[in-house]
């Protein structure tokens, strides 16, 4: 009898829990039409949405094939990108998402900064995978920091296929540009995500 | 008395040690064979087989005029006769096409050099890191009762064998120390 009650006590407290969980998810679905921008509109000045949710659209050009923790939406740029990172309804993304227009709820936030240490890890990378022939990084990972940092303005003409260093370069003069120690970039949040069927 | 209690204490022990390793045997099992996968991400894909199948282009139209009833006449060419999501250009000299039933095709416009890539989950690997993941809702909390089931384990691990040359004090305690040396090495040399 102690077994039955202590079995029904556990299955109650998870059954509660997701009860609960789910009828937040069903609250964040209601609220998801409300002021809906573009992956461009929100490159445009980033920081103006820092700490605040906001719903966005964009297809998706890539999801991370390791965890699947994290994805990257595209507007009319395919250069630029925002990363969304796993959350709320979402521990963790399907890759069939890829090539789909999704509309994306989530909290945007300083997702990292690129700083001297953070280019220098960079340099080291690249050497790395030049070395090995193998470009074991998230190319679109540094897509989406270089996109951002890169927003509005016209990126110098490098010749990224036969410098593999070009980007770097042109981050680090834009960080001595700015006159900061760092220069934010930012992610969202996922809390919902739904696919944006064609008509 | 004591005696009483230290023989209380031993059921105890034992109890919680044997049945809590019978429940949590499972659990176990996913998350460890989860996290072995995991551990070697650098060298393996433990979520997805991804096949990659290169092929040339033989009828390449210029960006400007690639479109719709292109893609699929391409599609058919290489022979992925199937419908797509979407295509683009990810960058000047590279076409992307998302197929409906996942993967993609990829076509350099330069080289007419292209590769079809496949995905398919792999089996019970995706699941076991999916659950390792934390897929949310009541799962976080079974994973913490877990947690702590697995400390209550390893404690009443060490208390299963009271008496002797593998008690605790005599045996046990050089094993402990031994392991609890190789992290402390990692946190000073790593």
């Amino acid at each position: 009898m102690k077994k039955i009650i202590y079995l029904l006590f556990v299955v109650t407290i998870f059954t509660f829990n997701n009860s609960c969980t789910n009828s937040g998810n069903k609250e964040n679905a209601d609220s998801l039409s409300t002021s809906v921008i573009s992956v461009d509109s929100f490159l445009l000045s980033p920081e103006q949405w820092a700490n605040k949710e906001i719903t966005i659209t964009g297809s998706v050009s890539h999801v991370c094939r390791h965890s699947g923790k994290k994805l990257f939406l595209f507007d009319k740029n395919p250069d630029n990108t925002v990363k969304i990172n796993a959350g709320g309804q979402f521990s963790v993304f399907d890759i069939a998402l890829e090539g789909s227009d999704v509309e994306v709820k989530g909290k945007v936030i300083e997702d990292s900064r690129i700083d001297e240490q953070y280019l220098t890890e960079w340099e080291e990378e690249i050497k790395n995978s030049v070395a090995d022939e193998v470009v074991k990084t998230c190319n679109a990972d540094g897509k989406a920091v270089t996109g951002q940092a890169n927003k509005n303005e016209v990126t110098a003409q490098t010749d990224s296929t036969n410098d593999p260093y070009a980007e770097v370069k042109e981050m680090r003069k834009k960080l001595e540009e700015s006159g900061k120690t760092y220069i934010p970039i930012y992610a969202i949040e996922c809390i919902t995500l739904k696919e944006i069927k064609k008509q | 008395m004591a005696g009483k209690g230290t023989s209380l204490f031993k059921k105890w022990n034992r109890i919680i040690h044997r049945d809590f390793g019978y429940f949590f045997f499972g659990i176990t099992i996913i998350y460890c064979i989860s996290g072995i996968a995991v551990n070697h991400k650098k060298d393996w894909n433990p979520n997805y087989n991804i096949e990659q199948k290169k092929f040339v282009v033989e009828h390449l139209l210029p960006r400007e005029y690639i479109d719709d009833a292109y893609i699929k006449t391409l599609l058919k060419e290489i022979g992925k006769d199937e419908d797509y999501k979407k295509f683009y250009f990810p960058t000047d000299d590279e076409l992307r096409i998302f197929l409906k039933n996942g993967g993609s095709v990829t076509v350099n416009l330069t080289t007419k050099n292209g590769y079809i890539e496949t995905i398919s989950k792999r089996a019970l690997f995706f699941e076991f890191n999916f659950l390792h993941y934390n897929p949310g809702k009541w799962w976080t909390w079974f994973s913490d009762i877990f947690a702590v089931a697995l400390i209550l384990i390893a404690i009443s691990g060490l208390f299963i064998i009271t008496q002797g040359k593998n008690s605790l004090l005599r045996r046990g305690i050089w094993f402990i120390i031994g392991g609890l040396i190789i992290p402390i090495l990692a946190l000073i040399l790593l």
